[in-house]
């Protein structure tokens, strides 16, 4: 299985060096126009020379490097110093100068942070993560710094960087046995727009395979394949489709589809021998006659391992040529044909004893063993069982010994991660505090704002409040100088019918004097009834008409009072009619003194501006705790625009309900203010008789006044 | 004999008045709406007009007004509601005196004169 695995992993790494083999027009170009320039115009050439050589010819392109970077010392521009650096770092990697590679990028690191924008800081944060894996091959560690390099992508948006880094930290955890993890940032890569629309995406396809081989389920590992060649196909590169072809038939191998390899395999085989690369194609053949040994087909499959040997032995790679002996071997052993086996087999051994390859010479002692076993020399196959068993017992050793430090290796670098993480906490525990903070802070300040406007709003309503106030005490002063106004006017006038009527007498210019001392009487009289009217309403003015409440059976009350009214009515000529609708068992609470005044006031007035032969209707009745009382006359009446007036102080409807007798003008008003002491109301309407009528509504409890 | 017109609604006012004024020589006329004075002022040509200020229909100052637009003769004010506005607002509109009620006739009598002097002069 790893043996497979690492065969993988060759191909990859093949593949990539063969993607840059075309050497562009473009780049013979820019040579040319090298060779024409000086000084600091040699710089963006020179790095992207540089760049394109790092693959296909690493000390080319780290001396074109060297020339940049003195160019730079002498121009300096961070910029083209961080991507030259990059350049060379991968070009000293290629040439396999691990150590100069990881000083390089640890300055860049150094320069990114420093003066370089966030691209430039991924690029050399990811080129210490590749520094990292290759020289340390501590994944973990690498995998950190990817992440770095992911975040800035991230700000930026580059989704294509965005998903070669996730599919880059998804091999990491590979490489560290993390399949799981694996597997989430290999998909995580794949759903990155700017990444799914490259040829790159093969390789996550791919690797996402690679994750199935290595639980030994090929038959899922297949489609992942396959997804991979079509992505592959989509671009028409034939490197890339070779890698994948030739990916998927081991699958297909593993899985005992020796057919459908065989087809893959023989689609890769033309691909490579126009790309050139032999390592591929040794593998291709090494591929197709293991098929054909399983498909027992075993003259074909000779064929094909001779192919491999001959590849081998051109490419002068004696690990292949011992593997190639090895398989070769085998068939023949199969076939019987032992001397033609056994020439193999101690081939294969002699040059694993040549390299000192431990899994080699084991191996190959396990085939010698079993060759000399087939022949009955079990002396000779226990010989080579044992070397077998001493390799493999040093190859365990060995292997133990590379798993106890890789786990103490491991177990630092999760103790770094930890400290980091920590460390990130810690940091992360300090910014909430300080956000704690800030936000008390902000709730602080939003609750003084909130205080101050309340206290600004509070202030504005007691400042419309006393400006209402004081246009409230203006409008008064201003009714009560005009009330003034009006009452020196109504007293001026009896004062100078006075005055005229003394002065006639004083002159003899009255012809019958006792009536003249009569109408002078009744002058005074007048006057002084309005001086108390005026008293009365200046006393409900300040809120100061007492009213002196008792409780009194309402049918008889209303009952002696209008007998008395029918009287004084009739007396003076007017037509009186009443209704009373009253149970006797309702009593009402109320001022007595003033209420009866309210009535006559009103029945005076009814008389005062009724014409004769005239008649007064009085109607009352209780409903809904309600006493309902009605004055009526007959004409003239008021027209409708006045009868809301004639409550006023001093209004006095002019035409033909005219003031010839002399009222104060003040009456109506002082009804109005005893009923709404009571809690009733009180309203004018036009009559039935074509005169005014007055409604008033009293409550019969005065239980709250 | 000088003409008086009297324009006043209150008769307990205007019947003493009248008869003063009969008594004293003038040949006298009574209106009590506002609205009618105007017209009697064009038929009785007075040589003096004595006007009380609230009265129905149209009151004292309109009158002034609009008898000052065809005569000049003189026109004194008698009025209850006594403040300086009142007076300004009168001698404004031409009014040749004002007299506050309650007033004595004797005053009346000489104001009455002084200005029928002073309009034949």
């Amino acid at each position: 299985m790893t043996h497979y695995l690492k065969f993988l992993f060759f191909i990859v790494l093949f593949t990539l060096s063969q993607a840059v083999l075309a050497v562009s027009q473009q780049m013979v170009a820019l040579e040319e126009r090298l060779k024409s320039l000086t000084g600091q115009d040699r710089i963006p050439v020179l790095i992207e020379l540089s760049g394109y050589y790092v693959e296909e010819d690493p000390e080319k392109a780290s001396v074109l490097a060297e020339e940049t970077r003195q160019l730079l010392s002498r121009y300096p521009n961070n910029s083209q110093s961080l991507l030259i650096n990059h350049h060379l770092a991968n070009a000293y990697f290629n040439l396999g100068k691990v150590e100069q590679a990881a000083a390089l990028v640890i300055e860049n690191e150094k320069l990114a942070l420093e003066k370089g924008n966030l691209d430039e800081k991924a690029t050399a944060a990811k080129d210490i993560a590749y520094s990292i894996m290759n020289k340390e091959g501590n994944y973990l560690k690498a995998i950190a710094y990817f992440q770095q390099a992911l975040t800035d992508y991230r700000e930026l948006k580059h989704s294509y960087e965005i998903g070669v880094t996730l599919s880059d930290i998804g091999l990491m955890y590979y490489y560290n046995g993390d399949y799981d993890q694996a597997l989430s940032y290999y998909n995580q890569a794949l759903e990155q727009g700017g990444y799914i629309q490259k040829i790159e995406a093969t390789r996550t396809f791919s690797d996402i395979a690679q994750v199935y081989m290595h639980y030994g389920r090929y038959h899922e590992a297949i489609p992942h394949y396959n997804k991979a060649l079509a992505h592959a196909r989509k671009f028409d590169q034939a490197t890339w489709v070779a890698e994948q072809l030739l990916n998927a038939s081991v699958a297909y191998l593993m899985d005992k589809n020796n057919d459908k390899a065989i087809v893959y395999l023989n689609e890769a085989l033309p691909l490579e021998k126009t790309i050139g690369n032999q390592h591929n194609l040794f593998f291709i053949n090494k591929r197709l006659g293991e098929a054909y040994r399983s498909k027992e087909e075993y003259s074909r499959a000779l064929e094909y391992h001779r192919k491999a040997l001959a590849l081998a032995t051109e490419m002068d790679s004696k690990a292949l040529i011992i593997q190639s002996q090895i398989d070769l071997g085998i068939i023949h052993s199969w076939l019987e044909q032992y001397e033609d086996s056994m020439e193999n087999f101690q081939k294969a051994l002699t040059m694993a004893v040549e390299i000192d390859h431990l899994d080699m010479k084991a191996e190959a002692h396990k085939n010698v063993s079993n060759l000399y076993k087939q022949l009955n020399n079990h002396e000779k196959a226990y010989e080579h069982l044992a070397e077998h068993h001493k390799f493999k017992a040093e190859q365990a050793a060995q292997n133990h010994q590379d798993q106890v430090s890789e786990l103490s290796d491991t177990f630092k670098t999760e103790q770094i991660v930890n400290e980091f993480k920590l460390l990130t906490h810690q940091e992360e525990l300090a910014q909430l505090k300080f956000q704690h903070q800030r936000n008390y802070a902000l709730v602080a300040f939003v609750l003084l704002v909130l205080l101050v406007t309340f206290f600004i709003y509070r202030q504005n309503k007691k400042r419309q409040l006393v400006i209402q106030r004081s246009q409230m005490m203006a409008e008064l002063v201003e009714k009560k100088n005009q009330l003034l106004a009006d009452v020196s006017h109504e007293l001026r006038t009896p004062l100078t019918v006075l005055q005229l009527k003394v002065e006639a007498l004083q002159h003899n210019l009255v012809r019958d004097v006792n009536a003249s001392y009569d109408g002078l009487i009744i002058k005074i009289g007048e006057i002084n009834r309005l001086i108390s009217d005026i008293y009365q309403v200046a006393q409900s003015d300040i809120g100061a008409l007492k009213l002196d409440l008792a409780e009194y059976n309402c049918l008889s009350t209303l009952t002696s009072w209008t007998q008395e009214l029918e009287e004084t009515v009739t007396a003076k000529g007017y037509k009186w009619s009443q209704s009373i609708d009253i149970p006797d068992d309702i009593s009402i609470s109320f001022d007595q003194g003033k209420i009866k005044q309210v009535i006559s006031n009103l029945i005076d007035n009814s008389m005062t501006y009724t014409d004769l032969p005239g008649q007064i209707v009085f109607d009352t009745r209780v409903r809904n705790d309600r006493l309902d009382i009605r004055i009526q006359d007959s004409a003239p009446g008021v027209c409708k625009q006045e009868l809301p007036l004639i409550f006023e102080r001093l209004y006095r409807v002019e035409a033909s309900r005219s003031r010839a007798t002399g009222g104060s003008g003040l009456g109506l008003s002082i009804c109005k203010s005893i009923i709404e002491a009571h809690r009733g109301t009180i309203m004018s309407s036009q009559s039935h008789y074509k005169g005014l009528a007055i409604t008033i509504h009293l409550p019969l409890s005065q239980a709250e006044s | 004999m000088q003409k008086i017109m009297l324009v006043e609604d209150n008769r307990e006012i205007s019947g003493p008045l009248i008869n003063l004024l009969t008594v004293k020589g003038f040949m006298t006329s009574l209106c009590e709406c506002g609205d009618l004075a105007v017209g009697e002022v064009k038929q009785f040509q007075p040589d003096l007009l004595l006007l009380d200020v609230k009265l129905p229909g149209l009151d004292g100052f309109e009158i002034c007004q609009k008898v000052r637009q065809f005569s000049q003769i003189p026109v004194i004010f008698m009025s209850a509601v006594v403040s300086t506005e009142m007076h300004i607002k009168a001698f404004k509109l031409g009014a040749d005196d004002f007299l506050d009620k309650p007033f004595c006739m004797s005053e009346l009598l000489l104001r009455i004169n002084a200005v029928l002097k002073r309009s034949m002069d």
